[in-house]
């Protein structure tokens, strides 16, 4: 078979995939439209979130499509990061106005991809969400959610120079993790681009192929092939040919790994570094965070959040925050609420959006986010004996009792811990009722 | 402003005028002395015709309306052609119709299109809603913003919107300075369209209570003395006409319910905010003195609190 010059597809598609994910972004509001499902499905594609899920228990209903992804992967390659994946389609735009080829000097930071790759891993099986926040799903809408919110998105400034000045396909090919996992699956891939037969060793593929992959010397195009089409392109002597071949050249064993000291010793390395960095990445700094609604216990939720920005692009009171840098590693761009400045209204939104399950469905009355607490010193009601009750007004779950004399209590067996009271206090910093975050966050 | 014009505004204003006249003996509540007349400017009269209240029966909001305003002697009596026209329902919790614990949305709409179709020129739906940050979860939720824009008007919710407000000045024992909402300052017509249902802090809200979806800080209320302040506040600038919806309400877990729901089956029309409020709190199995805005706004002369004593016109 003939790899076609994709001329107009191979910019068109990936950029109708990012367009898609910005679309249905926008498209996280209140109410919220059902089919902006189809976000969340798209997510699944990727493995790397299967492998997320699979420390948490067992297989999740849609792990068909990672392993769909994985099986085309095995078939013909990095298809997903060529043709699917919305970050690509992003850097992909960016080459069809730059073109600029992987430079040499790239080659000599190869080594270092698959310790990375288990370095990211290891902190994922841990118990550290902080490595899906790398994988192109999570990242691209985490910095979406920033520019919603007029905030600057350094990540994606950084990855889009990189495509610009070091190389296309940068971060695909030495960063992303989803990328490298695929790529190292793609070794073993049964079919592969290769030159024609009449290749002249003239090296224009090598100079358009964005991710390094064309390697006219070799019998076919590296792991990192994205099936792109531009070597076919561009090629003086004819279309480059699909062909059924299991094994590369000698240069190029299936696996990619010579088992050297020197690679045992980097994959040691990167472990032990997993090992060390998941101590500072685990252990949160700052006191227990108010969190979204059905959020999962604090551990459990930081080995699955993976920042990814949706529940606060959805929130419709925008209560809900990314912590700031301030707040340590560990908690660093996980949801938060501050409910003074606004408050939860239960819309149970972040639970429909969130990817990885870190906000899980849960019916309101079994949430338990936190507890209210009166400072009966400070509350106008006790303190200055008046008829205030603002806080009763407020409280969505009928969770404030009041005696004959105007003062109220917190029923806490009503009480989801919204924040509405602590929002609409009149007395300030801080108010007379406050929501103290709960450790067990389901009755 | 062309001769047409110029010709028909002037016949209105002989006609109002006459009307004005004809009707010198329709009672007129005590105004206490602190507060504010209404600015009618654009208000073709504001009088009844021989009652005190006005009160549609029945459960079909449409036709309740159409019969209280025909009994009223037509919308067309409040609405100047070109009046800004300001309408205060309360839809300040994020309820569904069904559970009746917001104005009447079809109502709302209704009465937009009432007014629209009187000849005035803007129709402006206003609210507060209590989750701050969030109004449009009451927007969505009533229908309200839909229904309303539909019949022509215009939904406003102003929480957080600092220009929406005007600093004014009050000589009450709660109120002295405070921002009040620019629109119903500026208004030809105001109407206050509230629900009658439970309130825990308040006990119940009724339409002197609704009108503190219009001030900038509530928090200033409930921080000083609440019943006093909504008092003062309904003193402070009287709406030209309020509807009670009490078609059906909560009778329990107010203000945010849902709750219990009653059906009363009635519409209250009237200018006496007092007299209005105290007729409903005894709808609702409340002694009208045991409000604490109810008593109060009384005893400043606002209106009548003895409902029983006024003339009700019930079609």
């Amino acid at each position: 078979m003939k790899l076609s010059p994709l001329r107009y597809w191979r910019t068109l598609i990936p950029a109708a995939t990012l367009l898609a994910t910005v679309a249905l972004m926008a498209k996280y509001t209140y109410p919220l439209p059902t089919y902006t499902e189809i976000l969340l499905w798209y997510t699944r594609l990727d493995p790397l979130l299967l492998v997320s899920q699979l420390r948490n228990g067992g297989l999740p209903i849609w792990a068909w499509l990672p392993f769909l992804t994985l099986l085309v992967t095995l078939l013909v390659g990095r298809v997903f990061c060529g043709w699917l994946c919305p970050l690509g389609g992003l850097l992909g735009l960016l080459n069809s106005i730059k073109k600029n080829p992987p430079p040499d000097g790239l080659k000599k930071l190869q080594p270092y991809r698959l310790p990375w790759l288990i370095f990211l891993l290891t902190l994922l099986a841990l118990g550290s969400g902080w490595a899906l926040y790398f994988s192109p799903f999570h990242l691209l809408t985490e910095e979406l959610s920033r520019i919603w919110l007029s905030q600057f998105p350094w990540m994606l400034l950084a990855i889009v120079l990189s495509g610009l000045f070091i190389a296309p396909r940068f971060w695909c090919t030495y960063l992303c993790p989803t990328g490298l996992l695929l790529g190292f699956i793609s070794r073993w891939r049964l079919f592969r681009a290769k030159p024609p037969a009449s290749c002249i060793q003239c090296g224009r593929c090598t100079k358009v192929c964005p991710s390094g992959a064309a390697a006219p010397e070799q019998a076919a195009t590296k792991a990192d092939c994205l099936l792109c089409g531009r070597c076919s392109e561009i090629c003086p002597v004819g279309l480059f040919d699909i062909v059924r071949q299991p094994q590369a050249g000698a240069n190029n064993s299936p696996a990619g790994i010579e088992f050297s000291r020197r690679e045992i010793l980097r994959a040691g390395t990167a472990l032990l570094a997993a090992g060390a960095a998941s101590s500072l990445l685990m252990k949160p700094t700052a006191a227990n965070p108010l969190r979204p609604p059905g959020a999962l216990e604090e551990d459990e939720f930081l080995s699955r959040c993976s920042r990814c920005g949706r529940c606060i692009k959805v929130c419709p009171s925008q209560c809900i925050k990314a912590m700031p840098f301030s707040s340590g590693p560990a908690l660093f761009l996980t949801p938060y609420i501050v409910a003074r400045e606004a408050r939860c209204e239960l819309t149970q939104h972040c639970q429909k959006v969130c990817p990885t399950g870190a906000i899980a469905s849960l019916p309101i009355s079994q949430t338990l986010m936190g507890l209210a607490e009166i400072d009966h010193s400070r509350c106008l009601g006790w303190a200055e004996g008046k008829l205030c009750l603002l806080c009763q007004e407020q409280c969505p779950q009928h969770a404030i009792d009041s005696d004959d004399k105007d003062r109220p209590t917190v029923r806490t067996e009503l009480c989801v811990g919204c924040g509405a009271c602590e929002n609409g206090c009149p007395i300030d910093s801080p108010a007379a009722i406050v929501v103290k975050p709960q450790p067990t966050r389901r009755r | 402003m062309d001769r047409r014009e110029f010709i028909k505004a002037a016949a209105l204003a002989g006609v109002s005028l006459s009307t004005l006249g004809c009707l010198g003996t329709e009672k007129t509540p005590p105004v206490s002395s602190t507060a504010a007349p209404p600015v009618a400017t654009g208000i073709a009269s504001t009088t009844s015709p021989a009652y005190d209240l006005t009160i549609a029966q029945g459960t079909d909001p449409v036709s309740l309306l159409e019969r209280g305003f025909k009994a009223l002697g037509g919308v067309e009596r409040y609405v100047k052609k070109g009046a800004n026209v300001v309408i205060k329902p309360n839809f300040s919790v994020p309820r569904t119709p069904e559970e009746a614990a917001t104005t009447n949305t079809v109502m709302v709409a209704t009465l937009t299109k009432m007014c629209l179709d009187a000849g005035a020129k803007e129709v402006r739906v206003i609210d507060q809603p209590l989750n701050s940050s969030t109004p449009v979860l009451c927007l969505e939720r009533t229908g309200i913003k839909r229904a309303v824009e539909q019949a022509g008007g215009k939904v406003f919710t102003y929480n957080g919107v600092r220009d929406a407000f005007r600093p004014v000045t009050f000589s009450g024992k709660t109120l002295t300075s405070f921002d009040y909402v620019k629109d119903v300052l500026d208004a030809d017509l105001f109407i206050n369209f509230p629900i009658l249902k439970h309130h825990r802090g308040a006990k119940l809200t009724l339409g002197m209570k609704n009108l503190m979806g219009l001030v900038w800080d509530r928090r200033y209320f409930h921080s000083s003395d609440l019943h006093q302040g909504i008092a003062e506040l309904a003193a402070f600038r009287k709406p030209h006409l309020t509807i009670m919806d009490a078609i059906r309400g909560i009778t329990d877990n107010g203000p945010v319910g849902p709750g219990p729901i009653r059906e009363y089956g009635q519409v209250i029309f009237g200018t006496d905010q007092v007299a209005i409020d105290a007729y409903a709190a005894n709808l609702f199995g409340m002694k009208p003195q045991d409000v604490g805005y109810i008593r109060i706004a009384a005893e400043m002369g606002i209106g009548n609190i003895q409902w029983e004593k006024l003339k009700l016109q019930k079609v």
